[in-house]
């Protein structure tokens, strides 16, 4: 019964240390804390995304520092952002340079799972456009700024992964004339793609790990 | 219009013509045009599904009205490429044509051509002999130029060699201010071997060829005032694997002088050149 009891209480240690360690980000930072007051709401308790709201784990640090001020200074205006993240109790009016940074840092520290819901059958049609363009469209490949595993640099997001429905969405919208961040390429891009060659393309990027 | 021509479609048997990736409902249009049925489509089928004579005579001619210049626009419309919604919606969109390729160049090489930094660096345009741009497009399209991943392909292919000519005469007369953004520190250096070259390394004066100005001459010589520097550091340290692929290039020689030139050279020539005007 002593050597059980024992025994049991060896593996309780165990388990729960195992627990905290597997735990993965266990080490609480300012950005973590921040965010899991603040953002995970939305935007997944691990900052996978979360219906619509994107994925910001494994997201470029510059990108997600350039959109924080950016929703600040209202520049992005889509319906979504003006609801959640410009209002006087959006996270973005509050936020100090300092917290800005944090953010960042936490959320591109974090590993982006792969969304994988769009469509399988469209995925190698979206490679070709992701790849080659529509030059019969005037659309530019996407490799030249978001790289060829789609894992963007410095201020060019990652777009690897992203869920399918976010994608088309944010392609859509710059096509309706909703403006981004960047004022350039962006919405010139996708006001010349139609909806086909958009779904194609979202589909392709929510299966890229 | 759209459920009217939907109804026609279901009605009889139109055609469903595949336009691209778009299907465009051509009942009208798929029929020989100079045939009856272009010009009084129901007579051939009276009796059909209408009513009397008479009131399917007008009705028809009603709809017929209507649907044909529908169907037209219809056609027009998805043959430009754009989605099923006829509006051509979005701002920064450029028509067709040179204007259009234009814009499609700006995308990636900058506005106003001034370059851009991307995952890949994407060269100044402005201000580049319009000869030498054709040249390195027609190598771009017989594969002579193989680096630039997103210009290996059907980019290029996408212009025709009139259009190439007038896209290149375009961002010939383009002025911007070079781009700059390269390490300060380097720029005198890169000036003296840019002026003077480095005699003990056999390496002659860029301005020799280029000019003092670094403005180039004509088609053999490109103008390098105002180069991105990434670009230009990437262009002389890969210069053996990328370029001069093919003999008889002016560009050919080159080889040896970027094969003489240690890579801090490179980098202060490059960072000299991304702030000249």
């Amino acid at each position: 019964m002593k050597r059980i009891r024992s025994s049991l209480a060896i593996l309780a240690v165990v388990f729960t240390s195992v627990a905290a360690l597997a735990g993965g980000s266990e080490i609480s930072t300012p950005g973590k804390r921040f965010a899991d007051n603040n953002c995970n709401w939305c935007h997944g308790s691990s900052g996978q995304g979360y219906t619509i709201a994107p994925r910001l784990a494994g997201q470029r640090r510059q990108y997600i520092e350039n959109q924080l001020r950016d929703f600040f200074k209202h520049a992005r205006d889509n319906p979504f952002s003006q609801q959640y993240m410009w209002g006087v109790r959006g996270a973005p009016m509050v936020l100090s340079p300092e917290t800005v940074q944090d953010l960042a840092h936490y959320f591109s520290s974090l590993y982006p799972e792969a969304a994988c819901d769009g469509d399988k059958r469209l995925a190698a049609q979206g490679q070709i456009i992701y790849q080659d363009g529509i030059p019969r469209s005037n659309i530019p490949s996407c490799v030249a700024c978001h790289g060829p595993n789609a894992e963007g640099v410095r201020a060019f997001p990652r777009l690897g992964g992203l869920s399918y429905y976010y994608l088309k969405r944010k392609l859509r919208e710059w096509g309706e004339g909703y403006h981004a961040a960047a004022v350039r390429p962006m919405p010139g891009v996708a006001s010349k793609m139609s909806d086909e060659e958009i779904e194609a393309v979202a589909s392709y990027l929510s299966f890229i790990p | 219009m759209d459920s009217l021509l939907a109804e026609r479609a279901s009605h009889e048997t139109g055609c469903v013509q595949e336009v691209g990736q778009r299907k465009s409902v051509v009942s009208e249009l798929c029929r020989p045009l100079g045939s009856e049925t272009m010009i009084r489509p129901r007579l051939q089928t009276d009796g059909m599904t209408l009513d009397s004579g008479r009131k399917s005579r007008t009705r028809v001619h009603a709809i017929w009205q209507m649907a044909l210049p529908a169907a037209v626009l219809a056609i027009a419309f998805s043959t430009l490429g754009r989605a099923t919604d006829a509006t051509i919606s979005g701002y920064h969109f450029a028509a067709y044509g040179v204007a259009g390729k234009i814009n499609y160049c700006t995308d990636c090489h900058g506005s106003s051509g001034r370059g851009y930094v991307g995952y890949f660096t994407m060269p100044r345009l402005a201000g580049q002999s319009p000869e030498y741009l054709v040249k390195q497009l027609q190598a771009f399209v017989e594969r002579r130029r193989g680096n630039a991943l997103p210009m290996r392909m059907a980019t290029v292919h996408g212009l025709s060699p009139a259009t190439r000519s007038a896209v290149a005469e375009h961002f010939s007369h383009l002025d911007p201010s070079p781009f700059g953004r390269a390490p300060r520190q380097l720029v005198a250096t890169g000036k003296r071997i840019y002026d003077d070259g480095i005699p003990e390394a056999n390496i002659p004066a860029c301005a020799a060829c280029h000019g003092p100005d670094a403005r180039g001459d004509g088609a053999g010589i490109p103008r390098l005032a105002g180069q991105l520097y990434g670009y230009t550091l990437k262009t002389l340290e890969n210069w053996d694997r990328e370029r001069s692929q093919s003999s008889g290039d002016p560009g050919n020689i080159m080889k040896t002088i970027a094969h003489n030139m240690t890579r801090s050279q490179n980098a202060a020539v490059a960072a000299y050149l991304s702030y000249k005007r």
